[in-house]
Order: structure tokens, then sequence, then C-alpha cells
């Protein structure tokens, strides 16, 4: 109320312009132009966010096989993956009727079991695919950087063309069992190994 | 030289342990078990059993054929294969605890076992759906549809009573549940004892021992980059299973041996005189993991094959199955009693080890249009060893359909006061056996004190 009385009572009476009367237009003061510098534009977020799954037992095993062209862990017929099936959780649906599928204690243990027989298999294998490059004696770094990216490509499908400090580890694994057994058969099984056994594997 | 095994558990382990503390109940920090030299053995009779048939029995001749339309119940053992009159009941040498032709040898007045059991009639299980019941068993809390909504109980035992095994939950032949514990209190799956060996030995064509120092050095790196929770754990439970293998463990569980230690475990546990199934070497693993120090709450399937709702199969097989599971469970118990434990003299292995036997649901109390028995929320279940009172039976079946009698948790009687006896209540008295009295697994349930030993 006490403000309504003061508006209403007090205060200047507005200047009355006359009709036809225009302001000039206020001239507004010059914007310099910011620069934008060099910082890199973010990344664009991901399309999807979804948690990572593991492969069923059943997709590392036809995944393993397919890789290798053909070699089974344990007997052809009789794959280990199977003989291990309900230890690893796969469901019966009799007692289980939902598939572990975490990437658990006894998972990890057989799939380095299975990928150790399946890489010293492929890598002897006649006329295996295991190699990208023509001499798999090799010991120059251009070679070695291009056969890890090679099985990454076929193991866990991953561009040969990425760039990944990964690549770094791997080729240091190559080099330290390399320098330890004088072979580079057993240089290239324990990579083999390493990406078998790695969650970019089995995880997706 | 190797890396001592707990060190490398501990390190193994540590980065995926410490982010799970932090989402746990407040109260489990809290809760701190009185008594440590406690350990569980879960026997699992996997089916639903007919309580009928052993831990629950009816006489029958007063329950007959001709009295079912009234009474409700039919116990029907002339139906049963192989059995005659005088063996339908089997009366212990306990005073009131009558037991059905199938108990095998847990009843055996020389083998002298009943004497350490208590029985645990009339309880409710609340789901007559194997999964949703078994789940229920396993964690103490009804799940909400199939999903758990706990831990197993074994899981949070095993947390509970510290990670000093090496396999602190081993879980053989049924699912195990882990939901905010750490890494190192998970089952630990099996499905036989053979798995567990192969899961415990490297590999036949293991990598030498220069390529496999340098694999793990990779891994460690990677391991070390790990930004999220289940990067975490999948390193975590790789250097867990390496660890195993490098601790010499698989030699406790290579039934095929053939070393003289193990052929007359072989024998005790019945294995190669079918005297115990399947169960006997479930048995003979748990022997093992608790009394070598391997594991501290170990889950076995006792018993297969129990849900017979054709008359062929609960005529034939239904009773063997459960006698061959409990002929496995008193096995185990006379080896425990049989294995000193600690320093102290005249101590053994079964005063600090509580055997539960269970399934996750009972058979209805009369045959079914095929003659056999379905699914029945009506159940019991059977408990030995250390922290329980002995030689009791508690709570009862009605005469009138064999329905759950409230009982009085302090004393066990039938009592219209006390309380349907669910499986929260075995929960929580499990925790209350080790000292715990704060319901830490909110099982929302008061323990059965009747049914233990110094309460």
């Amino acid at each position: 109320m006490i403000l309504f009385l003061a508006l209403a009572c007090g205060g200047p009476d507005p200047v009355t312009k006359p009709p036809g009367h225009t302001e000039e237009p206020t001239v507004l003061p010059e914007v310099s132009v910011i620069g934008w510098g060099s910082v890199e534009e973010p990344p664009d977020p991901p399309t999807h966010t979804r948690q990572l799954k593991r492969m069923t037992v059943a997709q590392v095993r036809d995944s393993m096989e397919r890789i290798t062209d053909g070699i089974s862990w344990g007997d052809e017929r009789d794959s280990d993956w199977d003989v291990y099936a309900e230890t690893l959780g796969v469901a019966d649906y009799q007692l289980r009727v939902e598939t572990d599928r975490s990437p658990s204690v006894m998972f990890q243990k057989f799939l380095d079991d299975a990928a150790g027989a399946t890489c010293a298999g492929w890598i002897e294998m006649e006329d295996s695919q295991f190699h990208s490059i023509d001499d798999s004696s090799s010991l120059e770094k251009a070679d070695v950087r291009t056969n890890i990216a090679g099985l990454r490509w076929k193991i866990q499908g991953k561009s040969r063309d990425s760039v990944d400090s990964i690549i770094d580890d791997y080729e240091t694994l190559f080099v330290k069992v390399h320098q330890r057994t004088d072979s580079t058969d057993i240089a290239w099984t324990t990579v083999c190994v390493a990406m078998f056994t790695h969650p970019d594997f089995f995880m997706y | 030289m190797k890396t001592n095994r707990r060190d490398f558990l501990r390190i193994a382990t540590a980065s995926a342990v410490l982010p799970s503390l932090g989402i746990l109940p407040s109260i489990l920090h809290a809760a701190t078990p009185t008594i440590t030299d406690r350990y569980f053995v879960f026997a699992y009779f996997s089916g639903g059993w007919d309580a009928l048939l052993a831990l629950d029995p009816r006489d029958p001749d007063i329950f007959t054929p001709a009295a079912v339309s009234t009474t409700g119940i039919q116990p029907a053992y002339d139906r049963l294969r192989g059995l005659e009159d005088e063996d339908y009941l089997d009366n212990s040498t306990v005073d009131g605890m009558t037991f059905g032709p199938y108990i095998g040898d847990l009843a055996d007045p020389i083998i002298g076992h009943a004497n350490k059991l208590a029985l645990i009639r009339g309880m409710t299980m609340e789901a007559v759906a194997h999964q949703v019941a078994r789940r229920h068993v396993l964690t103490g809390i009804r799940p909400a549809g199939t999903a758990v909504r706990g831990s197993s109980v074994a899981t949070l035992l095993a947390y509970l009573l510290g990670e000093s095994e090496p396999i602190p939950n081993l879980v053989a032949g049924l699912s195990s549940f882990n939901i905010g514990h750490p890494l190192w209190a998970s089952g630990l799956p099996a499905s036989s004892i053979d798995d567990l060996y192969k899961a415990l030995s490297p590999s036949e064509t293991d990598l030498m021992e220069n390529q496999r120092d340098a694999l793990e050095a990779f891994f460690a790196k990677q391991a070390g980059q790990a930004s999220t929770q289940l990067e975490k754990d999948i390193y975590g439970n790789r250097n867990i299973a390496r660890a195993l293998i490098e601790s010499d463990l698989a030699g406790y569980f290579n039934v095929d041996s053939g070393d003289d230690e193990m052929l007359a475990l072989r024998e005790r546990f019945g294995v190669d005189s079918g005297t115990t199934g399947d169960g006997g070497y479930m048995a003979l693993m748990a022997a093992q993991a608790l009394t070598k120090g391997i594991s501290r709450c170990v889950t076995i399937k006792a018993a297969d094959g129990l849900d017979s709702h054709q008359g062929g199969a609960w005529e034939a097989d239904h009773g063997p199955s459960m006698r061959e599971g409990f002929n496995a469970i008193s096995a185990l118990a006379t080896h425990l009693e049989d294995t000193p434990f600690g320093d102290e003299p005249g101590d053994n292995w079964l005063n600090h080890t509580t055997i539960m036997c269970f399934s996750e649901f009972g058979r209805g109390a009369e045959l079914n249009a095929n003659g056999g028995r379905d699914h029945n929320l009506i159940n019991a279940m059977m408990m030995l060893g250390g922290g329980i009172k002995g030689g009791q039976v508690l709570g009862a079946t009605t005469d009138l359909g064999m329905m759950a009698s409230p009982m009085d948790l302090a004393t066990g009687t039938v009592s219209p006061m006390g309380e349907l006896v669910g499986n929260n209540h075995i929960a929580r008295t499990l925790l209350h056996s080790i000292g715990i009295e704060e319901d830490v697994g909110d099982f929302r349930a008061n323990p059965i004190t009747a049914l233990l030993e110094d309460a």
C-alpha cells in the first residue's frame, strides 16, 4: 500500500516529447573480435553408454575357432569349453536358467588355458594366417608393429590403422619374451595369448 | 621366488575391493564376529526333497491310505521300491527324533550323529518355483521376481569372518551371489571336484615361466590403467585365478592321484562303493577345503534329481538319492570329527563347522495324480556341528495336512504365540551363531536361539 501511495504521489513527471520527434540512435562501441585460440574441440560424446558385456562361452569358443581357422580347445568333438560349461555358469535350464556372463575367476582361468592351447596350435598350423608379414622371424620394429596390428585386427577387431598406446605394450611384451627365449614363435604365441585374454577380446 | 599367495591376493584384489567397501551398508563395518573359528558347509539337496521320506515322517499305521481324506497326509511308504515294513521309520538314539526310511547313515546309532543334529520342522518357504525358492534359501531374503536382493548367506559369512583363507567362499554345483561385498568374498564356482582341480592346476599347455612373467607384467600395466570398476574387477579376478594356481592347492582335490591319503578319503566318502553318489565327491571336496585351511564357507550339492513329480521317479529314485546325500553328509561329519582342530587336545573340526542341509522347498503331503509329489511350501531343514545344539527337534508340522506351526524361537516348541519360521530366520540365526547380534543382512527376522549351543 505504501508503495502504491509513493508511486501515486511522488516522483518527477515524465518528459513529454512532441509528436514526430525521433531520437538519434545510440552508436554502439565497436566490439573487438575475441580470438578462439588453439584449444582443441572436445571429442564427441560416446553414442552409447551401456555396460560392457562379456561374451558367452559359446561366443568365445566359436570366435576362437573361427579366428584360428578351426583350432579347438580340447577334443574337437567335445570342446573343453563344453566340458567346463557348468562351472562357467552356462544355463542348463534346470538348475540354472540364466547364463553367468561375469568375467569371473573361473572364466578367466579357463580362457587363459584355452588361449595357451589355441595360440600354440595356431602358430604351428600349416598355412597359418597368424602372421601379417612375409618374414615371420623378422625383428624389425616396423614388422613387429605390423604383425601386432594384424593380430589385433583378427582377434580383437581393432582397425589396423588405429593408434593406441597398448600397441607399445604388446611390442614390449614381444621384445621381452624374445629376449628371454630367443624365439619369435614363443614371443608371438605370448602376444597372441595376451590378446585373447585381454578384455578387448571377450568384452563388448 | 614365488610371490606369497596371500600377499598376491591382497595386491590382486585391493584395487577392486576398496571401491566396493564404499557402498556397503555402514552397519557392516561395525559388525565384528565374536566367534571367529567357525566354518560353514551348506549342503543342498537339489529339486525339492520329500520330508516324509527322511526329516518329517509319519507313522503309516496311523496315516493309512484310508485316512488320507481326513488327514491330508499320505506317507505311501508301501509304494517305495525295495523297502520292507520295518524300514519305514527309523527311531534314532534321541528321544522323539524319528526319521523316515531314507535318512541313511546319519541316524545310524553306531556312527552316532543323531545327538549332534537338530531338525527344524514346519518351515515355510514362500515360493515353489525352483530358482526363486533356491535363491531365497541361499540369500535368506525373498527375491524380487527372480532377482536376488542380497548376497548369499555364505558370501556374507565369508566376508564377516575375514579373508585369511585362499578361497573364502567355495561354491560347488549351484549359484552364488555377491551384492556389495568385496570381490574376495564372492563364491568361487566349481560344478565338480574335477573342475576345481583343473581350475587350481596350471594348464597342460601352460606358458613357460619367462613367458608367464612377461605376460603378467603386461597385465599388471593394464590393471594399473583400469579406470572403471568393471575393468578393476576383470583384472582383480585374473590375478586371483593366477594366485590360486601359484598356491599349489590343486593336489588336495586330485581324486585320481592314487596316493594313500586320497585313497583313504575315497573310501571314507564312499565314492567308489556308490553309497554316496556324486554327493560323496562333493563332501570330500568340502572336507579338504575346510581341513586344509582353504575355505571358510563351502556350499555343495549333496544330492540331485529330487524333482519327482512322476510316480516312477518318486517310488524308485527320490528316496535313494536323498539317502546318498545324507550318507555323504554323515561321512563328512565323521571325517571332521576325526580331524583334530588346532592345538587343543580332543578338539576337532566338527566342533567348529556348522553343516546345514537344505532343499529349496518340500513336496506335497499327498501324492499327485501321477503317483509322484508336487512342490510344497512346507519344508524341513537339518543342522549339525559347531554352534548347534544337537539332539533336538524344533517346530512341527500339523497332523492335518502337514501345515507349518508357529514356533517359540527361544524354546523350539510349537506355540500359538510363536513365529512361522522361514529362510530369513535361519540366515539370522547363522549370523547369531558367530556372535553378530545386529541384523547386518537385513533379514528382518529374529534368530532361533533354541537352535544354538551357547544361546
